[in-house]
């Protein structure tokens, strides 16, 4: 007969706790739970372990990745019609400034 | 990057596990971090910041498997099993992606968080930035479309 408790923590709780990022009574409570809970402990442990294979493997080839992307104007503001649609929209603004200067 | 730095790893975890590919989950952290950055001013306090992150990866992953069609494929292992489980209230998990091409993303959403994440209703509504009484609607809808579906209907 197993002792396994009925409910189980949540994902956001598991998360938090390897954050570090949950307050103290309720990292208390969770580590209790898990020490009763072979099947949270082992999500604990299989989320551990794809967050570990993230910041050994992906993070240090995708950083840079994400960091140009990130730099990038938009692709619609990329496009031919959009580039020419702004610059007649400059031309406009600047000719009107021009126009209320003038008067 | 410090986001990207410190959550990455968590939401690549979440992201797989939704995702079930390792290619797809990287690609969804970028995206999710992306769009993160982008709107990151909504971000008022720091304890808030994994809620949040987790409500864009989650509804992209979900929005990922919709396009992809992927409900029905075969699943390696076995669902969470957290908070209140998904097969006392919808059935397997099987059962559980069917219902969901049957019902709105932010019904979608809620449920995953519930039945799949173990989030309990609070935890739903602090992620999804709602409040509490609108995650029980849409469970309920949820619900409603289970019924509907077990009777056979369209």
């Amino acid at each position: 007969m197993s002792s396994e408790p009925q409910h189980h923590l949540s994902a956001l709780t598991l998360d938090s706790l390897q954050m570090g990022a949950l307050p103290p009574e309720e990292e208390r409570q969770a580590r209790a739970h898990l020490a009763q809970c072979p099947a949270c402990a082992e999500r604990l442990t299989e989320t551990a372990s794809s967050a570990e294979h993230f910041s050994k493997v992906v993070q240090p080839r995708t950083l840079e990745q994400l960091r140009e992307r990130m730099q990038r104007p938009a692709p619609w503001l990329s496009r031919p019609g959009v580039r020419w649609g702004l610059a007649v929209l400059a031309g406009v603004l600047a000719a009107l400034g021009g126009w209320a200067v003038f008067r | 990057m410090a986001l990207y730095q410190s959550y990455g790893p968590l939401i690549y975890a979440r992201c797989r596990k939704i995702l079930q590919d390792e290619t797809a989950a990287e690609d969804a952290t970028q995206e999710t971090f992306m769009r993160a950055y982008k709107h990151l001013a909504k971000v008022k306090d720091a304890s808030e910041a994994l809620p949040w992150i987790y409500n864009i990866a989650t509804h992209y992953c979900l929005n990922l498997l919709r396009d992809g069609r992927r409900w029905a494929e075969p699943v390696a292992e076995v669902p969470e099993r957290s908070g209140q489980h998904a097969e006392e209230s919808c059935g397997d998990r099987d059962f559980l992606l069917r219902l969901f091409e049957r019902v709105p993303e932010k019904v979608r959403v809620v449920a995953w968080l519930h039945y799949m994440e173990g989030l309990d209703q609070s935890e739903v509504a602090r992620v999804l930035g709602v409040s509490r009484r609108t995650v029980v609607y849409r469970l309920a809808e949820l619900t409603e479309a289970a019924a509907h579906l077990r009777t056979g209907g369209a």
